[in-house]
């Protein structure tokens, strides 16, 4: 009884972990489709706009990957 | 101004879609399944046979909330427009749902379906070129809003639901979260009309979910699934917030990533199948990348505790999307 207490108390902190750190690419995206939207001032905003949501995908998909890579260390039962 | 006539109907128009839609749920979880319109529960151990197209019962309740605020004193500045264009499109987009649950239309069709059954607000929106994001303001992109933000919005919306999907409660429960946090925020910025039918969204999805928690009598279909994700984009663009139905959309758009960044993009289920049950309940994930196999892969969980995850990081991002919203609008 007692170890199934502590295996639940473990479960639910690994999946509230999960939950937080997925704010992670949704944060890095952010930044950086900002910093791609700083950086390109000098184009037509409907151009500049383009820039910084083509960022924001790419960085999208490579921070979703990092976070596929970090469920596979936070050990699989 | 509300007045308190107008207030009473929106309680009386509240109330009704939620009851409604409970009710129709109700009659189609007995019914529909001997109908043959139903699909195999296949995250439990003994794989129950329940009935399909919930959304059907979303859409009544829809229906009839949006006859009873008919009665409200609508404001002469074109806000019936926007709530009657928006619960067209929204039907519109329901009705692609039915057919494609009684019809199986293949895949490659769907989004132009969806496309077309946004014509009613692509024609509504089309003085509209610009769009507000935070930090950046206003940008200016003219006819590319009506002509390409507003299909593409619609559509990704609507596929995304329908990919992040599968078990109890899951869509319902997403739903009523988004649709929920898009009303509030329709109406703190001053969109009070299209706050009501996020809010009639919102309450016919509660009344389904009734049924549809786990263990579910009822499952949403195609039909429930391709309309609560045009419903988010459809609130979110009229009230023009369609920065939060983005971050709204972040779950589901980090499970359409997981699944397209494969050698073989959307192949997964195909190849590996669904997740297993054990019969404790407890399930173990295909050997694929997804949003809910990442919840499998990190600790043993069963159906109800998975759902309640995604439900909470679904509540996260609308906690986030509501902070957004009231330090920049």
């Amino acid at each position: 009884m007692e170890h199934r207490t502590e295996r639940s108390g473990e479960s639910m902190y690994k999946h509230a972990l999960l939950v937080v750190l997925s704010l992670m690419p949704f944060g890095v995206s952010t930044v950086v489709a900002l910093t791609a939207w700083e950086a390109f001032e000098v184009l037509a905003p409907a151009v500049r706009l383009t820039v910084a949501v083509i960022s924001w995908i790419i960085a999208f998909a490579g921070a979703t990957r990092a976070f596929w890579k970090a469920v596979e260390v936070i050990t699989p039962w | 101004m509300v007045t308190f006539a107008d207030a009473l109907v929106g309680v009386a128009a509240v109330t009704l879609a939620a009851f409604s839609s409970y009710s129709v749920a109700r009659y189609q979880s007995s019914k529909f399944a001997s109908l043959g319109i139903s699909g195999i529960d296949v995250h439990k151990p003994d794989r129950p046979v329940t009935a399909e197209m919930g959304g059907l019962a979303v859409l009544f309740g829809l229906a009839v909330g949006s006859t009873i605020f008919l009665f409200a004193d609508f404001p002469e500045d074109g806000s019936f427009l926007s709530f009657a264009v928006g619960a067209s499109t929204v039907g519109l987009v329901g009705v692609v749902g039915i057919a494609d649950d009684l019809f199986d239309i293949r895949q490659r069709y769907k989004p132009f379906m969806i496309v077309a059954a946004t014509t009613p607000l692509m024609l509504f929106l089309l003085g509209r070129g610009s769009i507000y994001i935070p930090v950046i303001g206003s940008i200016d992109v003219r006819l590319l809003y009506p002509l390409v933000a507003v299909p593409l919005a619609v559509t990704t919306s609507a596929n995304f639901t329908n990919m992040l999907a599968g078990f109890n409660g899951l869509e319902a429960g997403m739903a009523v979260i988004s649709l929920g946090t898009l009303s509030f925020l329709s109406a703190t910025t001053g969109s009070l009309t299209v706050a009501m039918l996020g809010a009639l969204l919102a309450v016919a999805y509660l009344g389904f979910l009734f049924l549809n928690w786990y263990p579910a009598r009822i499952f949403p279909g195609d039909t429930g699934t391709l309309t609560a994700g045009a419903a988010v984009a459809v609130i979110a663009l009229l009230s023009k917030l369609e920065f939060v139905a983005v971050i709204l959309s972040i779950p589901a758009a980090m499970d359409f990533t997981l699944k397209a960044l494969r050698r073989r993009p959307f192949g997964g289920r195909k190849i590996h199948g669904d997740a297993a049950v054990e019969p404790d309940g407890t399930l173990k994930p295909a050997e694929y990348p997804t949003l809910v196999h990442a919840f499998m892969k990190v600790s043993p969980i069963k159906e109800k505790g998975l759902v309640l995850s995604i439900l909470s990081m679904q509540a996260l991002f609308a906690l986030v999307a509501v902070a957004v919203t009231l330090r920049f609008m």
